[in-house]
C-alpha cells in the first residue's frame, strides 16, 4: 500500500503499467488465472491465525481472523459499517474527482509549455515533501469541519502522482504524430482529442490507478483529523474503546475499498487498450 | 501488508507472560545515583509512558527525575510518549511496565481483558472541562440542548467528559450535536462555529481569555467524580515487583508535592524536557499551563490521605457513568482495578 507519492515512483509504477498487458501471458500454468488470489488470501489468513494461535496473542493486542470476521458480521448488522464505509468513499471518490480536475489540464499546460514548467516544476515537486498529515489540521482550520476540507485532502492527495503522468504522457507523445495532425489541418482541441489524449491514456491511466488508492489515504488522515464518521474516524473511536477487532474491520475495509478501486481502473484500462 | 505486521508483531516477544519473566526492567548492580537511601544496593532502569508529548502538564515527574526522588528509590526513570490507548495495550502486553493514563479510560482497557491495576492518581480532579463562549447564552449545562458541541473525536476524555456532563444534566447525546472538530477547540469557539467545546482546564480556557474570546467554563468534576489520570502498570508486574511500583509512585508523589510547594523550580526544570515550552513566545502562556495546573492535582481527599489517592466512591461513580453510557459492557471488578496502598501520607516528607 503506497502512502506517500513521489515523482519517481509514479513514473516507474506507470512504465510498468503500460508493458504489463504484454507481459502477462509468459507463465505457463494448468490452473486456470483466477485460482490465484483466493488461494494467496487463503494462505494469509491460515498464516494470521496460526500466529494468533501459536503466540496466545489477547484480542486487544492481535484478534484472530475469525474473531475479526465475527466483528465484521456485528458492525454490518448494526449499520456501524456502512455508515463509515460508505462517507470514506464518498470522500475518496469527490477528492479523487477534484485532483483530477485540476491535474490533468495543468500536466498538460505543463507539456506543452517549458516556461510554465521551469516556473512551477520546481515548486510541485517541492509540495510533495510536506507530509498530509501535517497539512490536513490546517486545512481543517481554514475550511472547516464539513465535507469539503476531507475531499480537498484527498484531492491533495491525488493531485501529483496524476499530474506528472499527465505530464510524461503528453510529452512522449511523439512529436512528428502531432505535426501530421497539423498538416491535415487539425486545430488544438482535434490535436487534443484525436492525438494527444488517446497516446497519452495508457501512462495517464497508470496515474488514476495511483490516485484512486492514494485518496483512501487521504480520506483517511483527513478523518483522523477530526471527524464523526469515516473509517478514520472508526479508527479513533475503536481505539478509544479498545476494540482492536472493530479497527482490524476498518482496516481490512480500507484494504478492499482500495484494491476494488485499482480493479476498476486496471478493468477500465484493459478495455480502453483493447 | 497487515498480514506482514502481523508477523512482524510475533517477533516481538510473546503477550503473556508469567510474573518474573519480564525482562523489561534489568538490575545493574552499580552503585546508585545522587542520594540513594543506604538500603539501596542497584539502580533498576525502568520506562514510563506519560501521554501525549513532552508538557509541563507532566512537571511532578520531570521533577521527580530532576531532585533526584526517583534516585532516591533505587529507579532510573526514561520517559516516553504516545497516544494513552495504545500506550496501554503494550503495558498490557507486558512490553511495557508503567503508563500514566485515565481512570476510566484504564476501566475501558479492563473490561476488554487488558489487565491493568491503578496504582496512584497524579490528577486529583478529572481536568476537562466544557468551554461555552458567553454570546451562545449558555448558563448552565442543562441549557447545551439544542446547541452545537465541538469535541476533537468521538473519544478520548474530552468525549468522556461531555457525556458525563449531559448526563448529569439530564440530557442525553442526541439532545446536543456533537461535532468533531479535532484539536482546534480554541478557533472554532472563537469563530462562532460552534456554541461550545470540550477542552482541559488547564489549556483551551486560558488560550481563549488570552485571545479575549469571553467563556463560561464548567467543569466535569464539579458534576461528576471521574477518577482522572494517574500511573497506570500490569497485573504480572504489580504481583512480581510490588517494591518497584512502591518506588515509582512515591517519588512520583513527592515530586508532584514539591511541584505544587514550589511551581517556579520545577517549571525551570520541566524546560529540560520540554524545551518548547521555554521560548519567548510559549514561556508565559505554558507558565500559566502550569498554574492551572495545580489546583488539580490537589483534594481535600488527597490532603487528608496522600497524594495518589483515589476515592473508592470515584471509582464506583466512574464505573457506574461507564455502564450508564455504554462504554463498558460487561462487568468490571473494581478490587483488582486499583490499589491505594502506595499511597503514603507523609510520602512528601520523606
Amino acid at each position: 500500500m503506497a502512502t506517500k507519492a513521489q515523482p519517481n515512483r509514479t513514473y516507474a509504477a506507470s512504465q510498468q503499467d503500460v508493458a504489463r498487458p504484454r507481459a502477462r501471458r509468459r507463465v505457463a500454468c494448468s490452473f486456470p488465472h483466477w485460482v490465484w488470489p483466493p488461494m494467496s488470501l487463503a494462505l494469509a489468513l491460515l498464516l494470521w491465525a496460526a500466529v494468533v494461535r501459536l503466540g496466545q496473542y489477547p484480542e486487544y493486542l492481535v484478534p484472530s481472523p475469525v474473531r475479526v470476521a465475527e466483528r465484521f458480521v456485528t458492525a454490518i448488522g448494526d449499520g456501524t459499517w456502512w455508515r463509515h464505509t460508505r462517507v470514506t468513499l464518498l470522500e475518496s471518490l469527490l477528492g479523487f474527482g477534484l485532483g483530477f480536475g485540476v491535474a490533468v489540464p495543468l500536466g498538460w499546460a505543463l507539456a506543452r509549455s517549458r516556461p510554465l514548467e521551469r516556473a512551477l516544476s520546481p515548486y510541485l515537486a517541492a509540495s510533495q515533501s510536506m507530509p498530509v498529515i501535517a497539512i490536513a489540521p490546517l486545512v481543517v482550520l481554514w475550511f472547516g469541519y464539513g465535507l469539503f476540507p476531507k475531499v480537498l485532502i484527498c484531492a491533495l492527495v491525488v493531485f501529483f502522482p496524476i499530474l506528472v503522468n499527465t505530464l510524461v504522457g503528453i510529452r512522449n507523445v511523439p512529436r512528428d504524430l502531432l505535426e501530421v495532425a497539423q498538416v491535415f489541418g487539425a486545430n488544438r482541441w482535434q490535436m487534443l482529442r484525436l492525438v494527444e489524449l488517446p497516446l497519452a491514456l495508457p501512462v495517464l491511466l497508470g496515474g488514476v490507478r495511483l490516485g484512486l488508492t492514494l485518496s483512501i489515504t487521504g480520506a483517511v488522515v483527513a478523518e483522523f483529523i477530526g471527524a464523526d464518521v469515516g473509517l478514520g474516524a472508526l479508527l479513533n473511536i475503536s481505539r478509544g474503546m479498545f476494540d482492536t477487532p472493530l479497527t482490524f474491520v476498518a482496516l481490512v475495509t480500507l484494504m478492499a475499498i482500495a484494491s476494488l478501486l485499482y480493479g476498476a481502473a486496471t478493468a477500465l484500462d484493459n478495455r480502453i487498450e483493447r | 501488508m497487515l498480514i506482514l505486521a502481523v508477523l512482524l508483531a510475533a517477533c516481538g516477544s510473546p503477550a503473556t507472560q508469567g510474573p518474573g519473566q519480564n525482562p523489561a526492567a534489568t538490575t545493574t548492580p552499580t552503585a546508585s545515583g545522587t542520594g540513594a537511601t543506604p538500603e539501596a544496593t542497584g539502580v533498576t532502569k525502568l520506562t514510563l509512558a506519560l501521554g501525549y508529548i513532552p508538557s509541563v502538564q507532566f512537571a511532578p515527574f520531570y521533577v521527580a527525575a530532576e531532585r533526584g526522588y526517583y534516585a532516591d528509590e533505587g529507579l532510573d526513570v526514561e520517559f516516553k510518549h504516545g497516544i494513552e490507548p495504545d500506550l496501554l495495550k503494550i503495558v498490557g502486553s507486558g512490553d511495557l511496565q508503567y503508563a500514566v493514563a485515565s481512570g476510566d479510560e484504564m476501566l475501558v482497557a479492563r473490561s476488554q481483558v487488558v489487565p491493568l491495576v491503578y496504582t496512584g492518581a497524579y490528577f486529583q480532579k478529572y481536568p476537562v472541562t466544557l468551554i461555552a463562549s458567553e454570546k451562545s447564552g449558555i448558563k448552565s449545562v442543562g441549557d447545551l440542548k439544542g446547541k452545537t458541541v465541538g469535541v476533537p473525536g468521538l473519544f478520548g476524555a474530552t468525549y468522556t467528559g461531555l457525556k458525563a456532563l449531559l448526563d448529569s444534566a439530564g440530557l442525553k447525546e442526541a439532545d446536543v450535536t456533537a461535532r468533531s472538530i479535532g484539536f482546534t477547540q480554541v478557533q472554532a469557539l472563537q469563530r462562532g462555529q460552534v456554541d461550545a467545546v470540550m477542552g482541559y482546564a488547564n489549556n483551551e480556557p486560558l488560550q481563549l481569555k488570552r485571545l479575549g474570546v469571553p467563556v463560561r467554563t464548567f467543569p466535569v468534576w464539579e458534576t461528576t467524580n471521574l477518577v482522572s489520570n494517574g500511573i497506570v502498570t500490569n497485573e504480572s508486574n504489580l504481583a512480581a515487583r510490588p517494591d518497584q511500583v512502591g518506588s515509582l509512585v512515591r517519588a512520583t508523589m513527592r515530586g508532584l508535592q514539591e511541584t505544587i510547594r514550589e511551581p517556579d523550580a520545577a517549571f525551570k526544570m520541566s524546560l529540560k524536557y520540554a524545551p518548547e515550552a521555554g521560548s519567548a513566545e510559549n514561556r508565559e502562556s505554558q507558565r500559566e499551563v502550569l498554574n492551572a495546573s495545580i489546583p488539580l492535582w490537589q483534594s481535600d481527599l488527597s490532603e487528608a490521605n496522600g497524594a495518589g489517592y483515589t476515592d473508592p466512591k470515584a471509582w464506583e461513580e466512574t464505573l457506574k457513568f461507564l455502564r450508564r453510557s455504554g462504554a463498558i459492557k460487561s462487568d468490571v471488578d473494581l478490587k483488582a482495578a486499583y490499589t491505594n496502598r502506595f499511597v503514603e501520607k507523609d510520602a512528601a516528607t520523606r
